[in-house]
């Protein structure tokens, strides 16, 4: 489905998300979200712009019950930055320019 | 006068991604900007129910999904996640885009789509728990709440729609308007109207939105509610509060710019023809001023602007 952005579950989220080496957006979406929909291609280019250097994922919140809980997802999209198995930012809604706005997240991390 | 575009579009909702229809249409290069998601508003509605054609209604989703596809089979370039920061009319008469990138595109012609942004409820709590209970967007968040109370605030469409769609998900509705009945369409009255589960408390305004907090992790309790008549200040204990309270205009880029006018509201005043002050800036949509604000009349608006942008280039081409 997508190149740049894996679909993560709660079964591998220690490793892929908490354990990563490189910092780790994870956007947090479900189906019924058209506004996450309309979202993902952007994020996607946000992906392959930091391939290499920072990992996006993204974790639907109608299959995974147990991260969302943990992280008081109440709102979608948000869009979690972990450093370090570290939550260290988050944005709530549609970020505006999200390109830049996402980019500059994980700038601060590199 | 050589530029990057014919046309730069500013806003990915349905009134420019109509205009880009026609523009790609009319060979026109077009570049479509969209600094949030496509559809802008439009994306965040359940189910769209009053645009004729669709008697089924539609899902904002997909049919933002089918505009864009039909934007982009007639050769519109569309960028999304990135804005226009900045507009100047250069002296050969063509515009600079400052975007928010830091880079800039030049086009022959400008038409400001950029619409609408929900207004904010202005009292302590808003900003600290939006996405922690608090929320402008039933579809989006309606699911986080299931079987838990909620507060809807306001009374036009977009709050009795909303509001109606997220009886499916609350055990209890407290919708709070500051007058004694709603303003929507009848239809929309009716249907949130008679669900089971929605309790109206007129004549009030919320004062404070309040909850706990650890750390980035908010969650909403409860809602101090003031009846305006009596001054009575109300509690009520929910765990979301949806917020739909009006619009304000998205005109901050073209504000300052001399021949571009504005009402008290700041929408711009432009013509049936789109124009605005400026020679080659149109602007249509939510963020003109209009006397309704519905899917149908904005599409119609992005067409005629993309009419009226052919016949501006046509004249430049004859001088």
């Amino acid at each position: 489905m997508s190149d740049f952005v894996t679909e993560v579950s709660d079964n591998v989220w220690d490793a892929e998300v908490l354990q990563s080496e490189h910092p780790v957006l994870v956007d947090f979406w479900a189906p019924w979200c058209g506004p996450c929909r309309m979202l993902a291609p952007t994020v996607e280019q946000v992906a392959e712009q930091y391939q290499g250097k920072a990992k996006v994922v993204k974790m639907n919140v109608d299959d995974n019950l147990e991260s969302p809980a943990k992280y008081g997802i109440r709102g979608i999209p948000t869009l979690i930055l972990f450093n370090k198995g570290q939550e260290v930012e988050r944005r709530v809604g549609i970020p505006p320019n999200a390109n830049v706005e996402l980019a500059q997240m994980i700038e601060r991390q590199l | 006068m050589t530029t990057d575009f014919d046309v730069i579009i500013i806003g990915g909702g349905p009134t420019g991604l109509a205009a880009a229809v026609y523009t790609g249409r009319s060979l026109l290069k077009t570049l479509v900007l969209e600094k949030g998601v496509p559809g802008g508003q439009i994306v965040f509605s359940a189910a769209i129910d009053n645009y004729p054609g669709f008697p089924d209604g539609i899902s904002g989703y997909d049919f933002t999904d089918a505009f864009l596809r039909h934007a982009k089979r007639f050769g519109a370039e569309i960028r999304t996640g990135l804005g226009a920061a900045s507009i100047t009319k250069n002296e050969d008469g063509s515009f600079t885009i400052g975007l928010t990138d830091g880079k800039s595109v030049t086009g022959k012609s400008v038409i400001l789509a950029t619409g609408r942004h929900p207004r904010k409820l202005d009292v302590p709590g808003y900003d600290e728990y939006f996405g922690g209970g608090v929320s402008v967007c039933g579809t989006c968040d309606g699911a986080f709440f299931k079987n838990q109370p909620m507060a809807v605030v306001g009374g036009g469409n977009s709050a009795v729609e909303e509001g109606f769609f997220l009886t499916r998900y609350a055990s209890d509705i407290k919708s709070i308007h500051r007058r004694d009945h709603f303003t929507a369409q009848k239809i929309l009255i009716e249907e949130y109207t008679h669900a089971p589960n929605v309790t109206p408390v007129w004549n009030s305004v919320v004062e404070e939105i309040y909850g706990k907090a650890n750390g980035p992790q908010k969650e909403v309790t409860g809602i101090r509610v003031r009846d305006t008549k009596t001054d009575k200040v109300s509690e009520f204990d929910v765990n979301a509060v949806f917020v739909f309270i009006g619009w304000l205009p998205n005109s901050d880029l073209a504000k300052d710019m001399p021949g571009v006018k504005l009402d008290e509201e700041n929408r711009i005043i432009g013509n049936e023809l789109m124009e605005t002050g400026v020679a080659g800036l149109y602007a249509a949509g939510d963020v003109c001023v209009r006397p309704i604000y519905q899917l149908a009349n904005v599409v119609a608006d992005g067409v005629q602007a993309a009419v009226s942008v052919e016949k501006y280039l046509d004249s430049l081409k004859n001088k």
